[in-house]
């Protein structure tokens, strides 16, 4: 059904991390899923691992020590062909409008979802993806 | 000696002598018989000469005609004699001598009339019984003598008669040659008689005539000399023959100077109208009457207007004889009446410019007339033709109208000399209530009766009102004035004002030293101080007054002076180059405010302000923060809830409970979304931006289609173009919560929907959302705004949604309309005053 074989997660929340990950081995099973629990945690990883694909992060705005704008901020650092072929999914329970401003004003993110995914969502995002 | 005679001889002889005698006896009797008839014709004629006298003498007609019949019977010894008159008049009359009545007067008229027809006029018949006895009126008669004679000239004819009876014949002479010559003379005389007496009548009457036109004239002549006219009599000609002293009075010309002119060489000058020149000619020329009025000049060629009259008279035969002119010296009259004209074109001008409307009550025929102005005012067109006292009368009250007809009739009744009212009418136009002022005056003749009612009527209502402006104002101004006054008694400042020369006017306080240096005692100009004269801080203030009455702006500087107690002091200067309407400067006003607590304060304000914006911004950041907070683990129950319910191995039981907590969880949610809402509506500032209303309400529907289970459909109705300039942000939490009712409270038993529509009207947004959901009971309906008003106890909401809606409708100035039909849906309709993005 898909081809997708690298998925980022990142939330400092392990139960979103455990649904969204649920959600994805059902609709995509044998696909590889990172979890990190920071930002600082997921920019060290892209750092050490320049040469790693990544097929789809997601990324929660609202964590401690570095939020996900930080790392998108990081990442726009990187070398730009790097994440030319990933799509960005910037997550959040948020309710500021401000964060969905910042979200759709990063040219990196594909696009903002509010928590929690449903299946019918992340059904959407893979189709979209594929 | 002769033979004795024979006897034979002597009987010769005898016979010879007897038939001699015989002879001669014939001839003494013829003789005898001449004389007889010689003696009867003169004993005739005597008659006749006689009664001729007679007749002569008498002067009444039918006297005359009495005397003639009884003539006829005596000269001629007839029976019976009658004389028939028929005057020109054709009455006839008879006058019966002896034998004969008025009985049968018709009758013997046209029977007499009839004989005389077969008779030669003017000569006397015999008429013998043969042809009397076929006339009824003659038959009893057996011979008469008749003659007639007609009188062309006079017009009149006369027949006359003598009659001998069949009876009575043998009694009287039969008429003879004697007779018939006679009553040819007697015809004769009579008919030079009657002539005579006609043409001596017709004398008389000539002379009486004479007398009377005498009479006539000498009034004529009276009244010619005695008249204030002038008058001319000239012939046929036009040649003066006669003017009488009132003529020389008007134009200085004596008779003498004028007899045998023609008065236009006299009279007309440079200023006689030439077309009045012409119309006298003409009139002259044709000998027909005229009356003109002309400008002559008098022998000092003084110029007058002259009324003139010109008859022509003829005389009885109808030969045109003389023309008499009548002129009167009416100069006075007529530059008075020019001068009245003219002031009435003025008088109608001013009206008109003035916006006075003039009228006129005529009381003989119950009219009114209206000059134009009269029609503007009561709004109506003159060629409608409608009748003005309907106008009138429809155009007020009852009561208005009841003062007006009193007005009127105290006018008319000459209670009052005038009459001034204010009346309230509708304009027929715009039927809008106007204002007029009425005067009215009556104009009587010389002996008080009523000859007319004028008035005047002007529409007052726009004086009135700027009247009551006027006097608001003028009271608003004192009020003002003191208020003022008190401001500038009481405030702290110091006041300077100068003269557009620079000269010192007022000052609130003495000059002190080490303050703003002005010359109060010399008056000297300051724009004669140099840099020299003064301290610094007054050069650098009096440069900014010279550069403000340049540039004509105020200007304002800050600076700081010291206290007597050694501090300094923030002040705060202002020029201002007071200039009156017509840009004139008039004063220069310098105001010194001892701003420096002002300036503290500010700074303190200041500080305030930054700390609470910070604040402000901490707070909305820990909302923020908390919201997320709260929401996180409820979003992750219902992450969960949903992983579950998606796993296969559970029971119904289960299922059903995992829903309630799913409920619960997003009730929660809503919750914690509508205290955000509700806290960001209250306290941050309105933000307008441009966006698309239709996309937005697309993005709401398709986030809360999810939670809804089963289909449901949005139907868009856009009638204009759908970018706004609004509240991007409250308008999104607006919509998403109506659209979220509508979601939230569908009928599951039909194809729910929501209808999203926009519209422009009159400068307002208008949006509406509508369902066919379950609908709001009427008991709720006027409640549902408020706060925490629940409509059950099974709602799912919180009892803020629409509570937050009215407050975000309320804080951009619209309004929220709800219409709801319990089963059948609910319409929720928003008015927002548009904004132009660009001010």
């Amino acid at each position: 059904m898909n081809n997708l074989q690298h998925v980022v997660l990142v939330d400092d929340d392990d139960i979103f991390n455990m649904l969204h990950g649920e959600v994805l081995k059902r609709l995509i099973p044998g696909v590889l899923i990172d979890v990190f629990k920071s930002g600082q945690e997921v920019v060290e990883y892209l750092e050490k691992a320049p040469e790693v694909h990544i097929d789809l992060i997601f990324l929660d705005i609202r964590m401690p020590v570095m939020g996900g704008f930080e790392v998108l901020d990081s990442m726009a650092q990187m070398n730009p062909e790097r994440f030319a072929k990933t799509k960005i999914y910037v997550l959040s329970s948020t309710l500021d409008d401000r964060d969905l401003q910042r979200a759709k004003e990063t040219p990196l993110v594909t696009d903002f979802i509010g928590k929690p995914m449903s299946f019918d969502t992340m059904r959407t995002i893979l189709d979209q993806t594929a | 000696m002769s033979n004795p005679l024979s006897y034979d001889e002597l009987l010769k002889h005898y016979r010879d002598l007897q038939l001699r005698v015989t002879r001669f006896s014939a001839i003494e009797q013829e003789l005898i018989n001449t004389r007889d008839r010689l003696d009867h014709e003169l004993v005739l004629h005597q008659r006749l000469h006689r009664y001729n006298s007679d007749a002569l003498k008498e002067t009444n007609e039918s006297d005359f005609f009495q005397l003639q019949t009884e003539a006829i019977v005596d000269v001629f010894e007839t029976e019976a004699s009658l004389i028939i008159y028929v005057p020109s008049d054709d009455r006839p009359v008879a006058i019966f001598g002896e034998g004969l009545g008025p009985a049968n007067t018709p009758q013997l008229v046209e029977d007499i009339k009839k004989i005389s027809s077969r008779l030669s006029p003017g000569k006397s018949h015999i008429v013998k019984s043969d042809v009397l006895n076929v006339f009824d009126g003659f038959s009893a008669f057996d011979q008469g003598l008749f003659s007639y004679f007609k009188e062309p000239n006079l017009h009149y004819e006369v027949y006359l008669c003598g009659l001998i009876s069949k009876t009575n014949a043998p009694l009287y002479n039969k008429p003879q040659e004697r007779h018939l010559t006679i009553f040819g003379v007697f015809t004769q005389q009579l008919q030079a008689m009657l002539a005579n007496r006609k043409r001596s009548e017709e004398i008389t009457n000539q002379m009486e005539q004479i007398k009377a036109s005498q009479q006539e004239l000498r009034k004529l002549s009276l009244i010619a000399t005695r008249t204030k006219s002038g008058v001319i009599i000239a012939d046929n000609m036009g040649r003066i023959e006669w003017v009488n002293d009132a003529f020389t009075k008007i134009s200085g010309y004596s008779l003498e100077e004028v007899v045998g002119q023609k008065p236009k060489d006299l009279l007309q000058g440079p200023k006689t109208d030439e077309a009045t020149r012409q119309q006298l000619k003409d009139a002259l020329w044709n000998k027909e009457n005229i009356e003109v009025t002309v400008v002559n000049y008098d022998s000092e060629g003084r110029e007058y207007f002259n009324q003139l009259e010109i008859i022509s008279v003829f005389d009885e035969d109808g030969k045109h004889t003389n023309f008499i002119a009548l002129q009167k010296d009416i100069t006075e009259e007529t530059l008075a009446r020019q001068e009245i004209l003219r002031m009435n074109t003025r008088f109608e001008l001013i009206a008109k410019h003035s916006r006075i409307g003039t009228w006129e009550y005529s009381p003989h025929d119950n009219s009114i007339r209206w000059n134009d102005i009269m029609y503007e005012i009561y709004g109506v067109s003159q060629d409608e033709e409608l009748s003005i006292v309907d106008v009138w009368r429809n155009s007020m009250s009852q009561e208005d109208y009841e003062k007006g007809v009193r007005d009127m009739n105290n006018i008319r009744q000459g209670d009052a000399g005038t009459q001034e009212s204010t009346f309230r009418i509708k304009r027929v136009s715009d039927e809008a209530e106007r204002i007029v002022e009425t005067l009215m005056v009556a104009e009587r003749d010389e002996q008080g009766q009523l000859l007319r009612v004028v008035g005047s009527t002007k529409d007052i209502t726009e004086e009135l009102t700027l009247k009551r402006d006027r006097d608001v104002a003028a009271e608003r101004m004192v009020t003002l004035k003191t208020f003022y006054e008190s401001i500038l008694n009481h405030s702290p400042s110091q006041k300077f004002v100068f003269d557009p020369e620079g000269r010192i006017m007022f000052s609130s306080e003495p000059p002190k030293e080490g303050s703003i240096w002005w010359d109060t005692t010399s008056k000297r100009s300051i724009f004669e101080v140099t840099e020299s004269d003064v301290n610094e801080r007054t050069w650098n203030l009096l440069l900014n007054i010279r550069k403000s009455v340049e540039t004509r702006q105020i200007i304002r500087i800050e600076d700081e002076g010291t206290a007597e107690d050694g501090t300094t002091i923030q002040f705060l200067q202002s020029i201002l180059p007071y200039q009156n309407a017509t840009g004139q400067l008039e004063h220069i006003i310098v105001t010194g405010v001892d701003i420096s607590e002002l300036i503290k304060v500010q700074e303190a304000v200041s500080r305030k302000n930054d700390e609470l914006r910070k604040i402000n911004a901490e707070l909305d950041n820990f909302v923020y923060s908390i919201s997320h907070d709260l929401r996180s683990p409820l979003l992750s129950i219902k992450g969960i809830v949903s992983l579950i319910t998606h796993s296969s191995e559970i029971d119904e039981k289960t299922r059903k409970y995992l829903e309630m907590v799913d409920g619960s969880a997003t009730r929660l949610d809503g919750t914690i979304q509508e205290i955000l809402e509700y806290s960001r509506n209250s306290r941050l500032d309105l933000a307008h931006e441009t966006f698309d209303v239709v996309a937005m309400v697309q993005q709401s529907f398709n986030d809360l289609r999810f939670s809804a289970q089963g289909q449901m459909e949005l139907i868009l109705d856009i009638q204009t173009d759908p970018i706004l300039f609004s509240d991007k942000s409250r308008l999104g939490v607006l919509l998403k919560n109506i659209i979220g009712n509508s979601v939230k409270y569908r009928r599951k038993d039909v194809n729910s929907f929501v209808k999203f529509t926009l519209a422009r009207k009159e400068g307002n947004l208008i949006m509406t959302v509508g369902d066919n959901g379950e609908g709001i009971d009427a008991q709720h309906l006027d409640k549902i705004f408020t706060m925490f008003y629940r409509g059950t106890t099974s709602s799912i909401g919180t009892g803020l949604g629409l509570y937050i809606c009215k407050e975000i409708v309320n804080k951009l100035n619209g309004d929220l309309l709800v219409e709801s039909k319990p089963g059948e849906g609910t319409t929720m309709t928003i008015t927002l005053p548009e904004i132009d993005a660009h001010e």
